[in-house]
Order: C-alpha cells, then sequence, then structure tokens
C-alpha cells in the first residue's frame, strides 16, 4: 500500500512538472490513439464505521450508542424552518466493487428487444412508446440518429458491473439468445457490498436541533424507527462482515435528450 | 458526522483497512488521474457560445435496461426492527426481515434456470450460485412456482420505453401568488418527474420474509449479543412472495378500453391502453399554511400480474429440537401451497396535480406524518378530481379520461357477471370453475356419448350397481351425469384468475359441495351408466341408477386441493385526505 502511495505521489508531481511543456494534439494524432475500452471503479465509503461496518468511537462517548452520540444526519425541507428529521445511531459501509463504465450503441440492444411484447387480455403491444421521447406538444425531442422518435440510433453510456465467467448456451438458452458470460447469470459476485445502520429516527425541532447534543439537552431521546440493512450470517456469528451481498447483472444504458 | 471523524476514518483506511492491494492501487489511480486534469493547464478548452448552448437539447434523462438483473445473497437483508416495549402497552416488539430480494426473469422456464432460495449455497462466506438449470424442465403448477430466474428482465425499461427522468411545467388548478386560497384553473406549476416504463414484459420479482415478535427490548441496535432483544415469543413466521408482472396496468379499468388523449401527463398513446408509474416532486399548493409550499410528491403507482404469498416449507431445516428457529438457514419453500392472486391490475393515485400532494411534516413529541393534503372545498379543484358530471348531470359510462387519472382500482380476476342494465358494471360472466379435489365422489363430469363411454371402457360411471330406476342408456344420450360435484384441476383453477387458496403438495382440507346446504352421510349417490349390446344391433346404453341419486340433499364433503374464491374489483377509488403518523418516538 505505501509503495501504491509513493508511485501515486511521483505520478502527481510528474504532472505538475511538465505541465508547461505540453503541445496540443492535431487531429491526425488524436485518430492515432486507441483502446478507449472505458474504465472500471472500486468505490469504498465508510460512515461511522471501520472497514469491517463495525462502529467507531467517534466521539470518545461510545461506538455510536447512547444519548447525544456524534453518529447522526439531519434532512429540513423548505417551509419547515427548525425542523430537522434526524437519523441517529448512523454507520455502515458501502463498496461498490467493478463497477464498469464505456460507452454504448444502442441499436444493438434495440435490435436484441425488438421482438419483445406486452400481452394484455390476449392483445400483444410492442414495447416502444414515442410518446417518451415527446413534449408536451408532440413534438420530438430526440436528434439524430432516430426513426419515428425512438432512440435506436443513439449513443449511450453503458454501465454494468463485472460479470462472472458462467454462459448459458445451448438448451438452456431462451429464444435462440444464449447468456453469453458477459452477462454473468451464471455466478453470483458480490458487486455490493452494504451494511447500514439506522438505530433511531426522530423530529427535532429548534435552531440547533441538528446538533447531536441537541437530545440530550432537551430530552428527545425517543425514536419511531430503525432500519438495519445486513446479513443473517453475522448475527449468528459477529466474526462474519455484517455486510449485505447484491449481485447485479446485464446492464444499464444512460443517454440525454 | 464531525470533519474530524471524517479525517480520522481516511487516516484509517490509508493504513491497511482497504481489502486488496490492486483496489487500493486502482483508488490511488483514480484519486491521480483526478488530480492530474486539474494541474494541467486548460489551454485546448474553448466556451460554447449562446447558439452552441442552445442546441443542447437536455430535455431529460434516460436509463434502459439490458438483460438486467438483481440478486441479494439469500440471507442478505433490510430490517424493520420494532420499537421498545414499554408497561403502557400491551404491544410487543415486532422485527421485520426481507430477505434475499431478487429481480429476474418472468419467464416460465426463468431464462436458462429457476431456483428456490435455499438452492444457493455458500463457500468461505462468499454465496455461490446454484449450477444447471436447477427446477426448470420440472412439472409444476405455474411460473410462480419458483422464486428465482437465472435469466434477466427482458424487456423491463426496454431502450424504446426506458425510465425517463425530465423536468416540466404543467397547467392545471392550482394557486397563485397573492392568492393562496383561491384555486384557479391553468396554474403552471414545474417539477421533476421519474417516469416508469408504459409498457413492459413480466419479470419475477421475489423475497422470503420474517416475522421474529419479542417481549421485551433492552435497546435498539447495536446489540452486545442477541439476548439483548428480549424473550422471543414463538417461532418466528417465515414467509415467501413472488410476484411475475410489471409496474404498468391499465388506463381504464376495463383493459379492452383504450385511453384517451391529451391527458395531464402527456404519455399515454391512444392507440393502446396501457400506463406506467410517475413519480414526481415540486414546490406544493395547499391552502393550509403547514402544507403550502413545501416539498410535494405525487406517486401514481400501478401494478399488473400474478402474486403467490406462502408459507409451507419442504422440510424442518429451519426448525431447532425446541422448535426454535435457527437464524441464518434459508427456508425451503414448497412449490405449489399458497395465496395467489391472478390477473391482478392496480392503479392507486396517491395525488394530483396541483391541489394534492404528498407532504412530510414533524410533530412536537418527535413523531413523523405523511400527509396526503385534503381535497380543497372548492369546485375548481373538487369538480376536476371527481370528473364524474357534465352539464346533464352524473355519468356513469362515457366519462372522460381525468377521471381515470384521479380514480384508483383494484382488480383480482376477470370473471363478472354480465349485466344488461345501462348502468352496470359490466362482466363476461362468472366462472364455474370452483375447486381442484383429490377424488370425485360422483366421479367425473361427462356427457353420455359413445366418445366419453366407448366400449372398452365398459361405460362405467362411479362404483355403485344395482338398485332401482334403470334405464335405456339411449334416454340419456348427451346427458351430463356426474355433475353435483364438479371438480377441475388445479392449474385450470389458477388458470380462472382471482383469488385461489392451494394447499401443500398432497394435502387437502374438507369443504362441503354446497356450502349453503347440510352435507349428506353415508355412501356416495352413484349414476352408474353401462354400455351394453353389440355392434350388430348398435351398441345401447344400459343405466342403472342409485335410488339415492333422486334425493335432493346429495351434498357430500369433498377433499379439497385447491380453491377459486372469484374475482374481485374495487373501482372509482378516491382519497380525500390521508395521514399516517408515526407513535413511536413519543414512548
Amino acid at each position: 500500500m505505501l509503495r501504491s502511495l509513493i508511485f501515486s505521489l511521483l505520478i502527481m508531481l510528474s504532472c505538475m512538472s511538465v505541465a508547461q511543456g505540453l503541445q496540443p494534439l492535431n487531429d491526425s494524432q488524436l485518430s492515432a490513439i486507441t483502446g478507449r475500452q472505458g474504465i472500471a471503479m472500486d468505490f469504498e465509503y465508510a460512515m461511522n464505521a471501520d472497514y469491517q461496518g463495525h462502529p467507531l468511537d467517534v466521539d470518545g462517548k461510545g461506538k455510536c450508542v447512547g444519548a447525544g452520540n456524534h453518529c447522526t444526519l439531519g434532512i429540513t425541507v423548505n417551509k419547515h424552518t427548525n425542523m430537522w428529521v434526524m437519523m441517529k445511531d448512523l454507520f455502515g459501509v458501502q463498496r461498490l466493487n467493478d463497477f464498469w463504465i464505456d460507452a454504448g450503441e444502442l441499436s444493438d440492444v434495440v435490435t436484441k428487444q425488438s421482438g419483445l411484447k406486452q400481452v394484455v387480455n390476449g392483445t400483444s403491444y410492442a414495447l416502444a412508446d414515442p410518446a417518451s421521447f415527446k413534449d408536451s406538444a408532440g413534438n420530438c425531442l430526440l436528434t439524430g440518429g432516430t426513426t419515428g422518435c425512438l432512440p435506436s440510433g443513439l449513443p449511450a453510456l453503458k454501465m454494468q458491473y463485472k460479470p462472472g465467467n458462467v454462459a448459458v448456451t445451448g438448451a438452456n438458452a431462451k429464444n435462440g439468445q444464449s447468456l453469453a458470460a458477459t452477462d454473468g447469470f451464471g455466478t453470483f459476485e458480490s458487486d455490493v457490498e452494504w451494511f447500514l445502520n439506522i438505530g433511531r429516527v426522530n423530529v427535532q425541532f429548534g435552531t440547533d436541533a441538528y446538533n447531536p447534543n441537541f437530545e440530550v439537552t432537551n430530552s428527545t431521546t425517543g425514536s419511531f424507527m430503525t432500519y438495519r440493512i445486513s446479513d443473517f450470517r453475522h448475527d449468528i456469528d459477529p466474526s462474519f462482515s455484517p455486510v449485505a451481498h447484491i449481485d447485479y447483472d446485464g446492464r444499464v444504458m444512460m443517454f440525454g435528450f | 458526522m464531525g470533519r474530524k471523524q471524517a479525517i480520522s476514518t481516511l487516516r484509517y483506511w490509508q493504513t491497511g483497512a482497504i481489502g486488496t492491494r490492486t483496489g487500493a492501487f486502482v483508488l490511488s489511480m483514480l484519486v491521480v488521474a483526478s488530480i492530474a486534469v486539474f494541474t494541467v493547464p486548460a489551454v485546448a478548452l474553448t466556451p460554447l457560445n449562446d447558439a452552441q448552448m442552445s442546441s443542447v437539447n437536455g430535455k431529460g434523462l434516460a436509463f434502459a435496461f439490458d438483460d438486467f438483473r438483481f440478486q441479494m445473497a439469500p440471507t442478505s437483508y433490510f430490517n424493520q426492527v420494532g420499537g421498545n416495549v414499554t408497561a403502557s402497552t400491551s404491544f410487543n416488539r415486532g422485527d421485520l426481515y426481507w430477505v434475499g430480494t431478487t429481480i429476474s426473469s418472468g419467464a416460465a422456464d426463468g431464462a436458462g434456470g429457476l431456483y428456490d432460495f435455499s438452492d444457493y449455497a455458500y463457500v468461505n462466506n462468499q454465496p455461490i450460485a446454484p449450477s444447471g438449470s436447477g427446477h426448470a424442465g420440472q412439472v409444476m403448477l405455474s411460473p410462480l412456482s419458483y422464486p428465482i430466474g437465472k435469466g434477466g428482465t427482458q424487456g423491463y425499461a426496454a431502450v424504446n420505453n426506458p425510465f425517463v427522468l425530465r423536468v416540466r411545467t404543467y397547467d392545471a388548478v392550482g394557486l397563485k401568488d397573492g392568492n393562496r386560497s383561491d384555486w384557479v384553473a391553468n396554474v403552471p406549476n414545474t417539477m421533476i418527474e421519474l417516469l416508469g416504463p408504459t409498457h413492459s414484459t413480466n419479470f419475477r420479482w421475489a423475497f422470503w420474509g420474517q416475522v421474529d415478535t419479542f417481549n421485551k427490548t433492552t435497546g435498539s441496535y447495536p446489540y452486545v449479543s442477541n439476548n439483548d432483544r428480549g424473550t422471543m415469543i414463538g417461532p418466528a413466521f417465515q414467509n415467501q412472495d413472488i410476484i411475475i408482472g410489471s409496474p404498468t396496468s391499465c388506463f381504464h379499468p376495463d383493459c379492452s378500453m383504450p385511453a384517451g388523449d391529451g391527458t395531464a401527463n402527456g404519455r399515454i398513446d391512444t392507440s393502446n391502453p396501457i400506463a406506467g408509474p410517475v413519480f414526481r416532486m415540486y414546490q406544493s399548493m395547499a391552502s393550509d399554511g403547514t402544507n403550502d409550499q413545501t416539498l410535494g410528491m405525487i406517486y401514481q403507482h400501478r401494478l399488473s400480474g400474478d402474486w403467490r404469498f406462502s408459507v409451507n416449507q419442504k422440510d424442518k431445516r429451519t426448525v431447532n429440537p425446541d422448535g426454535s428457529i435457527k437464524r441464518g438457514v434459508v427456508p425451503a419453500f414448497s412449490s405449489e401451497e399458497g395465496m395467489y392472486f391472478m390477473d391482478v391490475n392496480t392503479y392507486l393515485p396517491l395525488g394530483t396535480m396541483h391541489y394534492q400532494s404528498l407532504t412530510l411534516d414533524g410533530k412536537p413529541d418527535g413523531n413523523f406524518s405523511l400527509d396526503l393534503t385534503r381535497l380543497p372545498n372548492d369546485p375548481d379543484a373538487y369538480n376536476d378530481f371527481y370528473s364524474a358530471a357534465d352539464s346533464s348531470g352524473y355519468k356513469r359510462a362515457g366519462r372522460v379520461d381525468r377521471y381515470y387519472e384521479t380514480h384508483g382500482y383494484v382488480r383480482w380476476g376477470n370473471n363478472f357477471p354480465t349485466c344488461s342494465g345501462p348502468n352496470c358494471l359490466s362482466g363476461t360472466g362468472v366462472s364455474n370453475v370452483r375447486f381442484a379435489l383429490a377424488s370425485d365422489p360422483d366421479g367425473p363430469t361427462l356427457v353420455v356419448n359413445s366418445s366419453n363411454f366407448p366400449a372398452a371402457t365398459g361405460c362405467q360411471v362411479g362404483g355403485v350397481t344395482g338398485g332401482a330406476g334403470s334405464g335405456v342408456c339411449d334416454s340419456w344420450d348427451g346427458k351430463t351425469v356426474g355433475n353435483v360435484v364438479v371438480a377441475s384441476s388445479k392449474k385450470a383453477v389458477l388458470g380462472a384468475g382471482g383469488m385461489i387458496f392451494v394447499a401443500k403438495n398432497g394435502q387437502s382440507w374438507q369443504l362441503p359441495n354446497n356450502p349453503g346446504s347440510a352435507t349428506t352421510t353415508g355412501a356416495p349417490h352413484m349414476l352408474w351408466v353401462e354400455r351394453g349390446g353389440d355392434s350388430s344391433n348398435g351398441y345401447t346404453y344400459q343405466l342403472t341408477r342409485d335410488a339415492r341419486y333422486n334425493k335432493v340433499d346429495y351434498n357430500p364433503k369433498v377433499d379439497v386441493t385447491a380453491i377459486n374464491l372469484g374475482s374481485s374489483r374495487v373501482e372509482g377509488m378516491t382519497i380525500q385526505h390521508l395521514k399516517i403518523e408515526t407513535l413511536g418516538a413519543a414512548n
């Protein structure tokens, strides 16, 4: 880990030192650039907890327990002045593992989905709805690469988690479409690991009602809700990580219009 | 979380809390990459002018799914923890778990495989997906027999019908600045809205649930040990929910009626009757000061498909010898038993633009409320809300589309009585499919003909022979016999739609054939038909009838394995005002 940080620091310093020597590339040089395969990302966020999700003693009062502890989050909305919805005894950890972002072609997916229909009372309806892409006057909002006010020719941002390595073919395939290894249907990957503890929730009123110590001075320690995302195996054996495991397969295509 | 805490957490990560060297390296490079971008002089960037900016047509963002699938590990859960118990209440604490939530293929065979929650294994604390096609290919009562499909949701949020996130201004009955008490038409209000797909193929949504009840608790999370929950009352209640459907439904309760045009959301195509869900957020309008100009929301809920709720398990794997539940063991639910709601179609509008909104509020005692604001007592508002009359008065038929936007409905099943009156809700007729039986006491219901009573079978129905009342079979040609008790198959019972209860595999319970009459006892009253004669003189039916068959009180108890309780519908649902308040914070 230390070597990685030093390497990263050297990279950063080298970027700064050569900044004055950079020259813009011309079109010919730019067109020679290849290897645009998207990016992969790991993300980890811990709130008042360690890597395993165990609460930290953030304020010397104990591990996110007891009145006045600092493991809180307050939310307020317009017009409700000095009214705060307080989430207390709040701790958790979330990890997104191997999240891929790349460019994609909507036309490929449109072709795959072209034969699908919704059947209602014995009548089949195509899935396409051009009204999704029209304004209130019925004018099409799509530009370029579209037919019939449908986005089939547009580019999109393709998002998915790294799939598993098992393909489903032959007799187990459906409608002539094999489930390729890139779909990841045959395996379980912990794409998202998520542990969340919201120990208490209540509403507090006051100019400083968001302050963690408010409940001590005002005796507002009650709660109307406790919420938790976890796994039974941790309940049985605390040595297991408390995170819930979630597997996402397939992909989400995002595009604007 | 204070700033000091954020820094100390980061330090902890840097000293080794990140799991793998690869992960640490990637994270570091991402940080470096973002820093490097800002350190390089941006000499090549040029600003867009107004003409270029105006060509950016950012009317909305669309999110389409391609074979999307969501699967939680079968022991991973969302948990609603019950409140602490005090001496002033007779309630006990109850903890609710939604476990192993999954969204997968709605195809009958799961597009490659069908599985139970209990088919997943764990190796080194990592869930392992079952191999092969699981239960796909097995004889099963319905696609609702198993909760998990191997494939993804092929047609949910298709590219040509995706989720759409957009900002739009709508003109509707509302309040204007300067007069917050007079509702008038054509008031603009801008809102951000998330529109669900209007058309979708069915997908499978399932989870298993658990309810734990305790007689006391010593505190909220984090527990030092499970004993902190108090003593558990009885065994945990474990159940399974499977839905095959989509969050769409017909615009009209009667799916054969098409939608109109010019509707407020502008998203219903005139050529088809199906609509999708909508969620909106905006600045609310209300006559009372509390709910005016705060966060307002509208949610139009839609759902169609089939739902099965079951509790029966194949074995006792989750049960300890003392009857308590083994926590963390995934139950194995049986494939047929349960309460079924088939051919469901629902629409529930929570809020109407712009005079009825979902708003949030708090109470001085710390509790929280969700308010669907009161329908204003103003003709512009309530005439728009009801939309059930015109200049000639109240209309029972031929209503405008606005009526169907503001009025919800719930239907399960489609078999409603026919009617001929001008103002009745029409139907295609009540189904005669009632139940499936372990055995039919008066024999199968059949028409007497050579096909149903061929010579080879001896033209025999039932098992009682002899007795008075013999007659020539020909006189019974074309008549129906064995029709006092009419049994259907389990598949037919489910196929008829509506509300159905199915017993666990191989089990049954008893009901009178006619619940409106007393049951009769003794041997069954059989009609016995025998086919005699030969081909030279034409086959004849020799009919022997048991004398007791003439009795009108023939009403045996039957062994029922599945029963259809019929179809049900509620239409024209409106909510004039709804307020939900929590109580726990004041305890």
